[in-house]
Protein backbone atom coordinates (compact mmCIF):
# COMPACT_ATOMS: atom_id res chain seq x y z
CA UNK A 1 0.00 0.00 0.00
CA UNK A 2 3.25 2.34 0.86
CA UNK A 3 3.66 2.65 -3.31
CA UNK A 4 0.16 4.03 -3.97
CA UNK A 5 0.92 6.92 -1.10
CA UNK A 6 0.55 10.31 -2.81
CA UNK A 7 3.36 13.48 -2.27
CA UNK A 8 4.11 16.76 -3.44
CA UNK A 9 5.81 17.30 -6.35
CA UNK A 10 4.63 20.80 -7.30
CA UNK A 11 4.36 23.41 -4.92
CA UNK A 12 1.26 26.06 -5.30
CA UNK A 13 4.38 28.38 -6.27
CA UNK A 14 5.57 26.36 -8.58
CA UNK A 15 2.03 25.54 -10.52
CA UNK A 16 1.10 28.96 -10.68
CA UNK A 17 4.91 29.68 -11.96
CA UNK A 18 4.25 26.72 -14.57
CA UNK A 19 0.03 27.95 -15.97
CA UNK A 20 1.74 31.61 -16.09
CA UNK A 21 4.32 30.63 -18.44
CA UNK A 22 2.37 27.97 -20.29
CA UNK A 23 -0.33 30.65 -21.10
CA UNK A 24 1.88 33.66 -21.90
CA UNK A 25 4.69 31.68 -23.57
CA UNK A 26 2.17 29.77 -25.51
CA UNK A 27 0.09 33.07 -26.58
CA UNK A 28 3.98 34.84 -27.28
CA UNK A 29 4.26 31.60 -29.77
CA UNK A 30 1.43 31.75 -31.53
CA UNK A 31 1.19 35.52 -32.34
CA UNK A 32 4.81 35.43 -32.93
CA UNK A 33 4.99 32.76 -35.38
CA UNK A 34 3.74 34.66 -38.39
CA UNK A 35 6.11 37.46 -38.04
CA UNK A 36 9.12 34.61 -37.71
CA UNK A 37 7.75 32.81 -41.05
CA UNK A 38 5.02 34.48 -42.44
CA UNK A 39 5.05 32.28 -45.15
CA UNK A 40 4.62 28.61 -43.11
CA UNK A 41 2.62 30.60 -40.23
CA UNK A 42 0.68 33.25 -41.88
CA UNK A 43 -2.60 31.41 -41.42
CA UNK A 44 -2.45 31.77 -37.45
CA UNK A 45 -2.45 35.86 -38.44
CA UNK A 46 -6.02 35.55 -40.22
CA UNK A 47 -7.24 32.41 -37.42
CA UNK A 48 -6.69 34.99 -34.50
CA UNK A 49 -8.71 37.93 -36.48
CA UNK A 50 -6.16 40.57 -37.95
CA UNK A 51 -3.66 42.08 -36.44
CA UNK A 52 -5.24 44.19 -34.15
CA UNK A 53 -5.78 41.54 -31.57
CA UNK A 54 -2.57 39.98 -32.29
CA UNK A 55 -1.02 43.47 -31.26
CA UNK A 56 -2.96 43.10 -28.01
CA UNK A 57 -2.11 39.58 -27.61
CA UNK A 58 1.77 39.25 -28.58
CA UNK A 59 2.16 42.81 -26.88
CA UNK A 60 0.07 42.80 -23.60
CA UNK A 61 -1.34 39.97 -22.76
CA UNK A 62 2.31 38.24 -22.83
CA UNK A 63 3.78 41.25 -20.43
CA UNK A 64 0.57 40.77 -18.18
CA UNK A 65 1.07 36.90 -17.92
CA UNK A 66 4.88 37.24 -17.75
CA UNK A 67 5.44 39.82 -15.65
CA UNK A 68 4.07 37.98 -12.56
CA UNK A 69 6.12 34.96 -13.11
CA UNK A 70 9.63 36.85 -12.42
CA UNK A 71 8.85 37.90 -8.94
CA UNK A 72 7.45 33.92 -8.54
CA UNK A 73 10.48 32.63 -10.16
CA UNK A 74 12.47 34.68 -7.93
CA UNK A 75 10.20 33.44 -4.68
CA UNK A 76 10.85 30.18 -5.75
CA UNK A 77 14.70 29.95 -5.84
CA UNK A 78 14.43 31.52 -2.54
CA UNK A 79 12.03 28.69 -1.21
CA UNK A 80 12.97 25.57 -3.38
CA UNK A 81 14.36 22.94 -1.14
CA UNK A 82 18.64 22.45 -2.93
CA UNK A 83 17.24 19.93 -5.40
CA UNK A 84 13.91 21.14 -6.34
CA UNK A 85 15.92 24.42 -7.36
CA UNK A 86 16.44 24.15 -11.44
CA UNK A 87 19.49 26.09 -11.72
CA UNK A 88 22.35 22.97 -13.07
CA UNK A 89 25.40 22.03 -11.06
CA UNK A 90 28.23 21.16 -12.99
CA UNK A 91 27.50 17.81 -12.45
CA UNK A 92 24.18 17.73 -13.85
CA UNK A 93 25.25 19.18 -17.03
CA UNK A 94 28.07 16.21 -17.24
CA UNK A 95 24.83 13.82 -16.43
CA UNK A 96 22.41 15.60 -19.15
CA UNK A 97 25.23 14.74 -21.83
CA UNK A 98 25.48 11.19 -20.56
CA UNK A 99 21.88 10.69 -20.52
CA UNK A 100 22.24 11.94 -24.31
CA UNK A 101 25.00 9.78 -24.70
CA UNK A 102 23.00 6.42 -23.30
CA UNK A 103 20.02 7.24 -25.74
CA UNK A 104 22.71 7.53 -28.55
CA UNK A 105 23.62 4.12 -27.83
CA UNK A 106 27.23 5.82 -27.09
CA UNK A 107 27.77 4.85 -23.28
CA UNK A 108 25.71 2.22 -21.22
CA UNK A 109 26.26 4.92 -17.95
CA UNK A 110 22.81 6.42 -16.79
CA UNK A 111 22.66 8.89 -13.76
CA UNK A 112 20.44 8.39 -10.66
CA UNK A 113 17.82 10.75 -11.70
CA UNK A 114 17.21 13.46 -8.78
CA UNK A 115 14.10 15.38 -8.48
CA UNK A 116 14.96 17.12 -11.61
CA UNK A 117 15.73 15.27 -15.21
CA UNK A 118 19.32 16.84 -15.60
CA UNK A 119 18.15 17.35 -19.47
CA UNK A 120 14.83 19.19 -17.90
CA UNK A 121 17.56 21.63 -16.14
CA UNK A 122 19.26 22.37 -19.04
CA UNK A 123 16.15 22.91 -20.70
CA UNK A 124 14.85 25.33 -18.46
CA UNK A 125 17.86 27.24 -17.78
CA UNK A 126 17.69 28.14 -21.59
CA UNK A 127 14.03 28.79 -21.31
CA UNK A 128 14.10 31.45 -18.54
CA UNK A 129 16.93 33.33 -20.30
CA UNK A 130 15.19 32.85 -23.50
CA UNK A 131 12.11 34.55 -21.98
CA UNK A 132 14.33 37.29 -20.21
CA UNK A 133 15.48 38.29 -23.68
CA UNK A 134 12.17 37.85 -25.10
CA UNK A 135 11.00 40.17 -22.82
CA UNK A 136 13.45 42.48 -22.83
CA UNK A 137 13.54 42.89 -26.37
CA UNK A 138 10.09 42.95 -26.58
CA UNK A 139 9.30 45.49 -24.16
CA UNK A 140 12.22 47.64 -25.68
CA UNK A 141 10.24 47.43 -29.11
CA UNK A 142 7.00 47.84 -28.14
CA UNK A 143 7.01 50.98 -26.25
CA UNK A 144 9.70 51.73 -28.79
CA UNK A 145 12.35 53.16 -25.78
CA UNK A 146 15.12 52.76 -27.92
CA UNK A 147 13.89 54.21 -31.53
CA UNK A 148 13.50 52.67 -34.79
CA UNK A 149 17.44 52.30 -35.22
CA UNK A 150 17.86 49.64 -33.25
CA UNK A 151 14.73 48.19 -34.25
CA UNK A 152 16.53 45.12 -36.16
CA UNK A 153 19.16 44.31 -33.37
CA UNK A 154 16.24 44.20 -30.86
CA UNK A 155 14.46 42.04 -33.71
CA UNK A 156 18.14 39.75 -33.57
CA UNK A 157 18.23 39.40 -29.68
CA UNK A 158 14.36 38.82 -29.67
CA UNK A 159 14.95 35.54 -32.44
CA UNK A 160 18.00 34.52 -30.59
CA UNK A 161 15.10 34.15 -27.91
CA UNK A 162 12.74 32.84 -29.45
CA UNK A 163 15.21 30.12 -30.43
CA UNK A 164 16.65 29.44 -26.91
CA UNK A 165 12.74 29.19 -25.55
CA UNK A 166 11.21 27.65 -28.54
CA UNK A 167 13.18 24.61 -28.82
CA UNK A 168 13.55 23.29 -25.39
CA UNK A 169 9.67 24.06 -25.33
CA UNK A 170 9.07 21.71 -28.17
CA UNK A 171 10.97 18.82 -26.56
CA UNK A 172 9.64 19.85 -23.12
CA UNK A 173 6.26 19.29 -24.57
CA UNK A 174 6.63 16.16 -26.75
CA UNK A 175 8.23 14.69 -23.07
CA UNK A 176 5.29 15.84 -21.33
CA UNK A 177 3.00 14.52 -23.70
CA UNK A 178 4.68 11.01 -23.16
CA UNK A 179 2.54 8.62 -21.52
CA UNK A 180 5.22 7.99 -18.62
CA UNK A 181 5.21 11.34 -17.58
CA UNK A 182 1.52 11.91 -17.23
CA UNK A 183 1.39 11.61 -13.39
CA UNK A 184 3.65 14.48 -13.27
CA UNK A 185 1.98 16.74 -16.17
CA UNK A 186 -1.08 15.67 -14.28
CA UNK A 187 0.21 17.02 -11.03
CA UNK A 188 1.99 20.30 -12.26
CA UNK A 189 -1.44 21.08 -14.04
CA UNK A 190 -3.91 20.58 -10.82
CA UNK A 191 -2.79 19.56 -7.69
CA UNK A 192 0.83 19.22 -7.48
CA UNK A 193 0.57 15.33 -6.49
CA UNK A 194 2.25 12.64 -7.63
CA UNK A 195 2.26 8.81 -6.93
CA UNK A 196 5.27 7.42 -4.37
CA UNK A 197 5.34 4.42 -6.94
CA UNK A 198 6.04 6.73 -10.10
CA UNK A 199 8.64 9.22 -7.94
CA UNK A 200 10.82 6.03 -7.15
CA UNK A 201 10.64 5.27 -10.67
CA UNK A 202 11.23 7.80 -12.29
CA UNK A 203 13.18 9.60 -10.18
CA UNK A 204 14.77 7.49 -7.56
CA UNK A 205 17.50 10.04 -6.55
CA UNK A 206 14.80 12.66 -5.06
CA UNK A 207 15.18 12.82 -1.45
CA UNK A 208 11.52 12.40 -0.51
CA UNK A 209 10.55 14.40 2.56
CA UNK A 210 7.63 12.37 4.35
CA UNK A 211 5.63 14.47 7.25
CA UNK A 212 7.52 15.75 9.88
CA UNK A 213 10.80 15.42 8.43
CA UNK B 1 14.21 47.86 -67.86
CA UNK B 2 14.85 49.79 -64.42
CA UNK B 3 12.03 52.41 -64.21
CA UNK B 4 13.42 55.26 -62.16
CA UNK B 5 12.03 59.02 -61.80
CA UNK B 6 13.83 62.44 -61.56
CA UNK B 7 12.22 65.15 -60.00
CA UNK B 8 13.55 68.46 -60.94
CA UNK B 9 12.97 70.90 -58.16
CA UNK B 10 13.74 73.91 -60.06
CA UNK B 11 10.55 73.16 -62.20
CA UNK B 12 8.12 72.10 -59.32
CA UNK B 13 6.18 75.25 -58.36
CA UNK B 14 3.95 73.00 -55.73
CA UNK B 15 0.56 73.00 -57.81
CA UNK B 16 -0.16 69.53 -56.09
CA UNK B 17 -1.07 68.63 -59.71
CA UNK B 18 1.18 65.06 -58.90
CA UNK B 19 -0.68 64.91 -55.48
CA UNK B 20 -4.07 65.06 -57.06
CA UNK B 21 -3.29 62.90 -59.79
CA UNK B 22 -2.01 60.34 -57.07
CA UNK B 23 -5.48 60.34 -54.98
CA UNK B 24 -7.66 60.27 -57.91
CA UNK B 25 -5.50 57.27 -59.88
CA UNK B 26 -4.54 54.91 -56.22
CA UNK B 27 -6.24 56.63 -53.74
CA UNK B 28 -10.08 57.79 -54.05
CA UNK B 29 -12.60 54.94 -55.02
CA UNK B 30 -15.80 54.69 -56.80
CA UNK B 31 -19.53 54.46 -55.88
CA UNK B 32 -21.29 52.36 -58.30
CA UNK B 33 -22.29 55.83 -59.94
CA UNK B 34 -19.33 56.49 -61.14
CA UNK B 35 -18.45 59.43 -58.42
CA UNK B 36 -15.59 59.29 -56.47
CA UNK B 37 -15.52 58.73 -52.60
CA UNK B 38 -12.00 59.87 -50.97
CA UNK B 39 -10.74 58.58 -47.23
CA UNK B 40 -12.43 59.72 -44.80
CA UNK B 41 -11.40 62.85 -42.69
CA UNK B 42 -8.91 63.75 -41.14
CA UNK B 43 -7.27 61.26 -43.73
CA UNK B 44 -5.67 63.50 -46.49
CA UNK B 45 -3.60 61.29 -48.17
CA UNK B 46 -1.58 60.36 -51.01
CA UNK B 47 1.56 58.48 -52.19
CA UNK B 48 3.36 61.31 -52.97
CA UNK B 49 3.39 63.94 -50.17
CA UNK B 50 4.85 67.57 -49.83
CA UNK B 51 7.46 68.45 -46.94
CA UNK B 52 8.34 71.78 -46.04
CA UNK B 53 11.83 71.92 -45.30
CA UNK B 54 13.39 75.24 -43.44
CA UNK B 55 16.09 76.71 -45.08
CA UNK B 56 18.23 79.79 -45.26
CA UNK B 57 16.28 81.27 -48.08
CA UNK B 58 12.94 80.20 -46.32
CA UNK B 59 10.72 77.58 -46.19
CA UNK B 60 11.20 75.20 -49.50
CA UNK B 61 8.86 72.45 -50.33
CA UNK B 62 10.18 68.92 -51.42
CA UNK B 63 7.68 66.07 -52.56
CA UNK B 64 8.59 62.58 -51.15
CA UNK B 65 7.60 59.11 -51.91
CA UNK B 66 8.92 55.62 -51.87
CA UNK B 67 12.11 55.61 -53.16
CA UNK B 68 12.20 52.32 -54.91
CA UNK B 69 15.42 51.59 -53.84
CA UNK B 70 17.49 48.28 -55.41
CA UNK B 71 18.46 48.05 -51.58
CA UNK B 72 14.81 47.71 -49.87
CA UNK B 73 14.97 47.36 -46.14
CA UNK B 74 11.62 46.99 -46.42
CA UNK B 75 11.45 43.86 -48.84
CA UNK B 76 14.20 42.23 -46.02
CA UNK B 77 12.08 43.20 -42.95
CA UNK B 78 9.10 41.52 -44.80
CA UNK B 79 8.27 38.02 -43.11
CA UNK B 80 5.90 36.77 -45.33
CA UNK B 81 7.40 38.27 -49.13
CA UNK B 82 4.17 40.66 -49.60
CA UNK B 83 7.19 43.23 -50.03
CA UNK B 84 8.72 42.56 -53.00
CA UNK B 85 10.60 43.75 -55.88
CA UNK B 86 8.82 43.28 -59.54
CA UNK B 87 11.07 41.93 -62.32
CA UNK B 88 11.89 45.54 -63.22
CA UNK B 89 12.96 46.65 -60.16
CA UNK B 90 9.10 48.31 -58.62
CA UNK B 91 9.32 47.48 -54.59
CA UNK B 92 5.42 46.36 -54.31
CA UNK B 93 3.84 44.79 -51.89
CA UNK B 94 1.68 41.85 -52.43
CA UNK B 95 -1.59 42.77 -50.17
CA UNK B 96 -3.14 39.09 -50.11
CA UNK B 97 0.52 38.05 -48.24
CA UNK B 98 0.81 41.09 -45.72
CA UNK B 99 -0.12 40.06 -42.38
CA UNK B 100 0.33 43.71 -41.32
CA UNK B 101 3.14 43.35 -39.23
CA UNK B 102 4.18 46.72 -40.13
CA UNK B 103 8.13 46.00 -39.95
CA UNK B 104 7.99 47.17 -43.61
CA UNK B 105 7.37 50.99 -42.02
CA UNK B 106 9.94 50.44 -39.13
CA UNK B 107 12.38 49.57 -41.76
CA UNK B 108 12.43 52.15 -44.35
CA UNK B 109 15.08 54.75 -43.19
CA UNK B 110 12.55 57.72 -45.62
CA UNK B 111 9.76 56.84 -43.37
CA UNK B 112 7.94 56.55 -46.88
CA UNK B 113 5.47 53.89 -45.68
CA UNK B 114 2.23 54.66 -44.15
CA UNK B 115 -0.72 52.43 -43.65
CA UNK B 116 -4.11 53.97 -42.82
CA UNK B 117 -6.89 52.81 -40.37
CA UNK B 118 -9.87 54.80 -41.57
CA UNK B 119 -12.25 53.22 -43.38
CA UNK B 120 -13.90 54.00 -46.67
CA UNK B 121 -16.16 52.24 -48.74
CA UNK B 122 -16.49 51.75 -52.50
CA UNK B 123 -14.71 49.58 -55.09
CA UNK B 124 -11.05 49.75 -55.85
CA UNK B 125 -9.99 50.69 -59.07
CA UNK B 126 -6.87 48.23 -59.40
CA UNK B 127 -5.21 45.57 -57.32
CA UNK B 128 -2.36 48.45 -56.78
CA UNK B 129 -4.83 50.81 -55.22
CA UNK B 130 -4.79 51.99 -51.26
CA UNK B 131 -6.32 49.43 -48.86
CA UNK B 132 -6.92 50.11 -45.49
CA UNK B 133 -4.74 48.82 -42.30
CA UNK B 134 -2.04 47.72 -45.71
CA UNK B 135 1.19 49.78 -45.17
CA UNK B 136 0.70 51.52 -48.34
CA UNK B 137 3.40 53.37 -50.80
CA UNK B 138 4.22 54.01 -54.32
CA UNK B 139 3.86 52.18 -56.98
CA UNK B 140 5.24 53.53 -59.97
CA UNK B 141 1.60 53.30 -61.07
CA UNK B 142 2.56 49.46 -61.61
CA UNK B 143 -0.93 49.14 -62.39
CA UNK B 144 -0.59 51.22 -65.65
CA UNK B 145 2.26 48.57 -66.91
CA UNK B 146 1.11 46.91 -70.32
CA UNK B 147 3.71 45.00 -72.53
CA UNK B 148 7.43 45.49 -72.08
CA UNK B 149 7.69 48.74 -72.59
CA UNK B 150 7.86 51.75 -70.04
CA UNK B 151 4.39 53.43 -68.94
CA UNK B 152 3.42 57.02 -67.36
CA UNK B 153 2.84 57.05 -63.64
CA UNK B 154 -0.39 59.40 -63.09
CA UNK B 155 1.68 62.03 -61.31
CA UNK B 156 4.11 62.55 -64.24
CA UNK B 157 1.12 62.43 -66.37
CA UNK B 158 -0.25 65.21 -63.79
CA UNK B 159 2.86 67.52 -64.43
CA UNK B 160 2.22 70.25 -65.95
CA UNK B 161 5.44 72.06 -66.03
CA UNK B 162 7.61 68.48 -66.58
CA UNK B 163 9.05 69.01 -63.29
CA UNK B 164 8.32 64.93 -62.70
CA UNK B 165 10.51 62.65 -65.17
CA UNK B 166 10.05 59.01 -65.79
CA UNK B 167 12.44 56.61 -67.90
CA UNK B 168 14.84 53.82 -67.77
CA UNK B 169 17.99 53.75 -66.13
CA UNK B 170 18.98 50.85 -68.37
CA UNK B 171 18.97 52.87 -71.57
CA UNK B 172 21.69 55.57 -71.76
CA UNK B 173 19.93 57.78 -73.95
CA UNK B 174 17.18 58.40 -71.70
CA UNK B 175 17.00 61.75 -70.28
CA UNK B 176 16.29 60.52 -66.36
CA UNK B 177 19.87 57.72 -67.10
CA UNK B 178 21.45 61.19 -68.59
CA UNK B 179 20.44 63.39 -65.32
CA UNK B 180 21.43 60.95 -63.58
CA UNK B 181 25.01 59.80 -65.00
CA UNK B 182 25.68 63.74 -65.72
CA UNK B 183 25.10 64.04 -61.77
CA UNK B 184 22.40 66.16 -61.93
CA UNK B 185 20.17 64.31 -60.56
CA UNK B 186 20.83 62.72 -57.44
CA UNK B 187 19.53 60.46 -54.90
CA UNK B 188 18.46 61.86 -51.20
CA UNK B 189 20.92 60.60 -47.93
CA UNK B 190 22.80 58.46 -50.23
CA UNK B 191 24.13 57.39 -46.82
CA UNK B 192 21.27 54.94 -45.91
CA UNK B 193 22.62 52.59 -48.56
CA UNK B 194 19.73 51.71 -49.78
CA UNK B 195 20.39 52.99 -53.56
CA UNK B 196 17.03 54.90 -54.47
CA UNK B 197 15.80 55.16 -57.36
CA UNK B 198 13.92 58.66 -57.31
CA UNK B 199 16.43 61.48 -57.72
CA UNK B 200 15.95 64.81 -57.39
CA UNK B 201 17.75 68.08 -59.36
CA UNK B 202 17.91 70.34 -56.71
CA UNK B 203 17.77 74.12 -56.34
CA UNK B 204 20.73 75.74 -55.92
CA UNK B 205 22.29 75.23 -53.00
CA UNK B 206 20.61 71.83 -52.31
CA UNK B 207 19.28 72.51 -48.86
CA UNK B 208 16.08 69.40 -49.97
CA UNK B 209 18.51 66.72 -49.96
CA UNK B 210 21.12 67.80 -46.85
CA UNK B 211 17.32 68.42 -45.26
CA UNK B 212 15.62 65.58 -46.85
CA UNK B 213 12.76 63.70 -44.60
CA UNK B 214 13.84 60.58 -42.93
CA UNK B 215 12.34 58.75 -39.81
CA UNK B 216 14.38 58.86 -36.96
CA UNK B 217 18.52 59.78 -38.18
CA UNK B 218 20.55 57.04 -39.37
CA UNK B 219 19.35 53.19 -38.98
CA UNK B 220 21.83 51.80 -36.18
CA UNK B 221 22.07 48.33 -37.43
CA UNK B 222 20.47 47.71 -40.59
CA UNK B 223 17.96 45.58 -41.66
CA UNK B 224 19.11 43.87 -44.24
CA UNK B 225 22.00 42.58 -41.88
CA UNK B 226 18.92 41.01 -39.93
CA UNK B 227 16.96 39.47 -42.20
CA UNK B 228 20.14 37.75 -43.97
CA UNK B 229 21.11 36.47 -40.55
CA UNK B 230 16.91 35.69 -39.87
CA UNK B 231 16.65 33.98 -42.99
CA UNK B 232 19.88 32.10 -43.10
CA UNK B 233 20.42 31.15 -40.03
CA UNK B 234 17.41 31.82 -37.40
CA UNK B 235 14.63 30.83 -39.13
CA UNK B 236 16.26 27.39 -40.66
CA UNK B 237 17.80 26.73 -36.81
CA UNK B 238 14.66 27.44 -35.14
CA UNK B 239 12.31 25.75 -37.66
CA UNK B 240 14.61 22.64 -37.91
CA UNK B 241 15.59 22.66 -34.65
CA UNK B 242 11.81 22.75 -33.03
CA UNK B 243 10.68 19.76 -35.53
CA UNK B 244 13.80 17.39 -34.67
CA UNK B 245 12.84 18.18 -30.62
CA UNK B 246 9.17 16.99 -32.34
CA UNK B 247 10.91 13.72 -34.17
CA UNK B 248 12.84 12.91 -31.56
CA UNK B 249 10.68 13.36 -29.24
CA UNK B 250 7.72 10.70 -30.80
CA UNK B 251 11.00 8.55 -31.59
CA UNK B 252 11.50 8.34 -27.63
CA UNK B 253 8.03 7.67 -26.59
CA UNK B 254 7.90 5.11 -29.73
CA UNK B 255 11.26 3.22 -27.88
CA UNK B 256 10.01 4.04 -24.19
CA UNK B 257 6.75 1.95 -25.41
CA UNK B 258 8.24 -0.47 -26.92
CA UNK B 259 10.72 -1.44 -23.89
CA UNK B 260 7.71 -1.15 -21.52
CA UNK B 261 5.99 -3.44 -23.53
CA UNK B 262 9.41 -5.93 -23.78
CA UNK B 263 9.70 -5.55 -20.02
Amino acid sequence: MGSERRIKRWSRLARITHWLLLIGVSIGFVTGLPVLDGELFGFLYNLMGGEAVREALHYYATIILLAPAIPLIVARAVQARGEEWWWPSWGEIRDAFTVMGRWLGLTKKYPVIGFHHPIEKLFLLSVHFGVLLLGVSGILMVFNLLGVQYKAALLLIHDIGFIMTGVPLAAHFMLAINPVNWETLRAILTDGMVSERWARRHHPGWRIRREGQ
Amino acid sequence: MRPAMVIDLNRCVGCYACVVGCIVENIARRKPDGTFILPEEPVRYARTRPYHVSTAAGEKRVFVQCLHCENPPCVYACPTGASHVSPEGVVLLDSSKCIRCGLCIDACPYGVRTRLMEGFDGELQHEHALKVGIPDKCTFCYHRKKGDGLWVPACVEACSFGARIFGDLDDPGDPVSKLVADGLAVPPRDEFGTRPKLFYVPRKGAYEMVRYPSRGGDQGVSFEAWSWLKNLVVKPLAEAAMAAAVILGVIHIIRERRGKHGE
